[in-house]
């Protein structure tokens, strides 16, 4: 405080022409600059611009070969990079350290004026008490301003105040210098940092190559201008543009943009290159190269490059080898100079980037350290369609696959499922055949010897004996067809093993339907035999009991009751053996012509307990019919309508001719059959009323072998069943009767 | 007058067993299904059912059932079915004998005689023995055909309880399945195991309480016998 007073202020930091060099080389070339009082002054430049040398040159750290500073360095502080504090000591202690007096004994005195000193800079540091070490990177820089700023200079340089601070930090070291600024200090302040420099500066200067390139208010350029202002000239824009290049072409790769494309790359690649020869070649699957694109390269020169790639020793294999290759090449008198860069990506090696010097053509090398981003950017382009080809593949089969399992689960019959699903794989695979063979068609197909160029043919696992065979073109994509020939295969396993499943359920489903019929109709039986027996044993009994003496009527009902239920007995006996005849198909139909009226009238005289009204018109043609069975029908019908019907039930049988059949009904007015209730459940039911069960079942197994229906006709009131027969021609008629005769 | 409901729908069946009871003195009311046949039971208090199970319109286990819910009388199920199972449910749904079709007159006589035997003891000489107090509380009265628990009568069939009186009896001896058998349900029965196992399973289900000791013992392959006393 007390040196600062006797020195005349100078208003302005002045240099002068200066000229600064180490050794040989010459960093600043007449640089000339000024800082006013108050005055932020902003020192931007690219790296080696000279910004460092200028604000030791100012400080007076080197000694100009040339030019002039005013002030002397005594009014000019510094604050380094290197902020020279002492880790150890307090923060109290490291603000007046290198002040005159240096720092007092008593720590009371040294944190009383360290509190001042803090207080006149309006910045507040917390504990003063702490080491150094425990500050974060923006408190030292404020401490090394403060210190700085405490011994009062007219000037104040600082060289990257800001780098790698925080945005909060940063913002309080600028607080710190524009309050220096506010109290007249000058600042020079020398920064990368060009957001930043245009923001707070009052005016900017622009180093470049160690002159000053321009001299710009603060405000009147944006961080663009200043970037374009600090490399400047052409070299620095094209390299920029490079840049510029690569960043668009890594973007739109990330993306996946339309102008991605290897061509985009190879095109992009000789432009960034200077106009050369650029030529993509990729490998194939057989890893031989395939030109992909090329631009600045006629077809002729890209084929003998092609040729020369090939060779054992070419561009090619050298630059997969080496990672880089240089040769030279002429092509229709023209001495090519070629240089190739490999294309790796993850899995390995992709191809090569050729870049090719016409020397006639083009006068400078091309920039070849750029080529191995292109090549990059073009591994990166091939990995991905790479990629996405995959996964489109694996799509379509997963697609293919889903479709055919869906098939399979939607549909109930496999068949057909099956057949739907391998229909889908064969238009996937693009086959001309793919079929499912089992059995025998198996056997002998993996029989034979030699399979034919373009058949696939699999067995499909887990199968007892099932082959699956598919005719490809020659042009199918072998992973393709293997791929999908393997889902298919899948899927016709699950296929098979459902049908499999289905059999058994179904055989186990039809083996239980058929004991359970059978049970219930052993129960029906027993009782159907036994109530007959019950009667019999019970009367005869009866009649043998030693403690009572029967009057004559009763033994002669008793009598009576055996004989009718004997009789009822063998015919239930009969039936029964009718019954398990048809149902075991043995039997025997004696089919012959006959007059439906005699049959009729058989049929009729069987019942004579009731009056049936019979009508037969006229014309009705003779039907082909076992003569025996058809009246067993007929008097089973008239039997039941006779039998479970109230007394005095009238019974009529009506013959009718309609076109191709002939119809017998048999109708009564007795109760109605409830609604709802068909002649097969009435078949199966009701064996209490007589045995009609068994008499109706029959009926209807004679009636379908005689080739007709036995139906139940809805009726408001009594009852009417239709035996229905086919009108049957006479040739064909005597057809059967030959095969039946034999 | 002995009174026997016979319940059949097969006309010959009735005729024949209606002739039978009616030459013997027996008093015949026959129903051909479920509605008649509670009607009859309602109006004429028989002291024996014959049920045929194959009653239209119900099923047959249902109907005897319900005619056991509302009669202690004597209850013989004649059905033409024969498997062991059938005749179990019938015991259990109330029955007193299970006879099966076709059958002898004589059988059907004796088998009705035993059966009212058991189920009219009143009528019968008076059995022997008088009140036995099987465990705390419950009193088996031979002479009056009461069982008490508690001082509160526990409802048993006649049949039910002249097996719990042959075993009261025994006073806690192992009794054979043949000696009860004959005992209770009379000679010719000794084979019909089935007959004791439903019965006692009735008893105990009437009688034993849960978690007292049981009741009855069975004594695996010979027979059972009372746990009077278990302290």
């Amino acid at each position: 405080m007390v040196a600062a007073a006797v020195r005349a202020p100078a208003a302005v930091l002045e240099a002068e022409g200066l000229v600064v060099g180490y050794g040989p080389s010459v960093v600043l070339e007449a640089v000339s600059l000024h800082v006013r009082a108050s005055e932020l002054v902003a020192v931007v430049g690219d790296n080696g611009a000279g910004k460092t040398t200028l604000v030791r040159t100012l400080a007076g750290e080197l000694k100009p070969r040339a030019g002039t500073i005013r002030p002397s360095a005594a009014d000019v502080g510094v604050v380094w990079q290197d902020l020279a504090l002492v880790e150890d000591l307090g923060v109290a202690e490291n603000l007046l350290l290198g002040r005159e007096g240096g720092v007092f004994v008593s720590p009371r005195r040294t944190h009383a004026e360290a509190r001042a000193m803090l207080r006149d800079l309006g910045l507040s540091l917390g504990d003063l008490a702490r080491p150094l070490r425990t500050l974060s990177g923006g408190q030292r820089r404020l401490v090394a301003i403060a210190r700085e700023l405490a011994r009062q200079p007219r000037f104040l340089l600082l060289d990257e105040p800001t780098s790698s601070l925080g945005a909060a930090e940063a913002t309080a070291v600028v607080r710190l210098v524009r309050d220096a600024c506010g109290r007249g200090v000058g600042v020079l302040l020398v920064s990368h940092d060009l957001d930043l420099v245009t923001q707070i500066a009052d005016r900017i200067v622009v180093l470049r190559r160690g002159r000053v390139v321009a001299d710009v208010p603060g405000g009147s350029v944006g961080p663009d201008d200043l970037g374009e202002l600090i490399l400047g000239d052409h070299p620095q824009q094209s390299s920029r543009r490079q840049l510029e290049r690569i960043v668009w072409l890594a973007r739109e790769v990330a993306e996946g943009g339309a102008e991605s494309g290897v061509a985009a790359i190879t095109a992009t690649c000789s432009a960034a290159l200077g106009g050369c020869g650029v030529a993509t070649v990729l490998l194939d699957a057989a890893g031989r190269g395939v030109l992909e694109s090329a631009v600045g390269v006629d077809a002729a020169t890209a084929d003998a490059v092609l040729e020369e790639l090939e060779a054992p020793t070419g561009l090619l294999r050298r630059a997969l080898e080496f990672g880089a290759a240089h040769g030279l090449l002429e092509v229709r008198n023209v001495q090519w100079e070629l240089w190739g860069f490999a294309i790796r990506g993850p899995s390995g090696p992709l191809g090569v980037l050729v870049i090719g010097r016409d020397p006639t053509r083009d006068r400078a090398r091309p920039r070849l350290e750029l080529a191995p981003l292109y090549a990059a950017q073009v591994a990166t382009v091939v990995e991905r369609e790479r990629a996405l080809l995959t996964l489109a593949h694996r799509n379509h089969v997963l697609e293919v696959l889903r479709g055919a399992l869906e098939i399979l689960a939607r549909g109930a019959d496999v068949e057909r499922a099956l057949e739907a699903a391998l229909a889908s794989f064969r238009q996937a695979i693009g086959a001309s055949v793919l079929e499912l063979l089992e059995g025998d068609a198996a056997g002998s197909i993996l029989e034979q010897s030699a399979v034919p160029t373009g058949e696939w043919v699999r067995k499909v696992p887990a199968s007892s004996l099932a082959v699956l065979r598919a005719v490809v073109p020659e042009t199918a994509q072998r992973d393709d067809t293997e791929e999908l020939l393997n889902a298919a295969l899948s899927v016709v396993r699950l296929a098979l093993e459902r049908r499999e499943l289905e059999r058994v359920a179904q055989e186990a489903a039809a083996l239980r339907r058929s004991q359970a019929l059978q049970v219930a109709f052993v129960h029906r039986l027993s009782h159907e035999l036994r109530t007959p027996l019950t009667a019999i044993t019970g009367y005869a009994s009866s009649l043998l009991a030693n403690d009572v003496a029967w009057d004559a009527a009763s033994q002669h009902r008793f009598l009576t009751r055996i004989v009718s239920e004997s009789q009822r007995l063998a015919r239930l006996v009969g039936d029964l053996l009718d019954l398990s005849a048809i149902e075991s198909g043995t039997l025997r139909l004696r089919r012959d012509w006959a007059e439906l009226a005699y049959v009729v009238e058989a049929a009729v005289a069987c019942v004579p307990e009731v009056t049936v009204d019979v009508d037969v018109p006229e014309g009705v043609p003779p039907v082909f019919v076992d003569h025996d069975r058809l009246e067993q029908v007929l008097v089973n019908l008239l039997h039941n309508a006779a039998y479970h019907n109230p007394p005095g039930t009238h019974i009529r049988l009506r013959v009718r001719h309609e076109p191709g059949r002939v119809v017998v009904a048999v109708e009564d007015d007795g109760p109605a059959i409830p609604h709802g209730v068909s002649l097969a459940e009435l078949a199966e039911r009701g064996r209490r009323e007589g045995g009609n069960g068994l008499g109706l079942a029959i009926s209807l197994s004679i009636v379908e072998a005689l080739g007709g229906s036995l139906t139940l006709v809805p009726r408001a009131d009594g009852k009417c069943f239709e035996v229905v027969l086919p009108e049957v021609t006479e040739s064909a008629g005597d057809v059967v009767v030959v095969a039946e005769g034999q | 007058m002995t009174t026997v409901l016979l319940v059949e729908d097969d006309p010959n069946i009735v005729d024949l067993i209606r002739a039978n009871l009616l030459v013997r003195g027996y008093d015949v009311a026959v129903a051909t299904e479920r509605h008649g046949a509670l009607a009859v039971l309602e109006a004429r208090h028989p002291d024996l059912v014959l049920l045929d199970l194959m009653i239209p319109g119900v099923e047959g286990f249902e109907l005897c059932y319900e005619i056991r819910e509302r009669t202690s009388a004597g209850l013989i199920v004649v059905s033409a079915r024969r498997a062991e199972q059938d005749k179990v449910t019938a015991l259990n749904a109330g029955a007193d004998d299970y006879l099966t079709k076709p059958f002898g007159i004589e059988e059907l006589m004796a088998r009705m005689t035993a059966t009212l035997r058991r189920t009219r003891p009143m009528q019968g000489p008076p059995s022997a023995g008088g009140r036995i107090e099987l465990r705390p509380g419950l009193v088996v009265d031979l002479e009056r055909q009461l069982v008490e628990r508690g001082g509160v009568p526990v409802h048993l069939t006649p049949t039910e309880f002249a097996l719990l009186g042959e075993l009261a009896r025994a006073d806690g001896r192992l009794l054979s399945h043949a000696s009860l058998l004959r005992a209770v349900w009379g000679r010719g029965y000794e084979t019909e195991t089935e007959y004791l196992r439903v019965y006692i399973r009735r008893l105990r289900a009437k009688l034993e309480e849960p978690g007292e000791p049981p009741l009855i013992v069975t004594q695996p392959r010979a027979g059972y016998r009372l746990l009077r006393d278990t302290t």
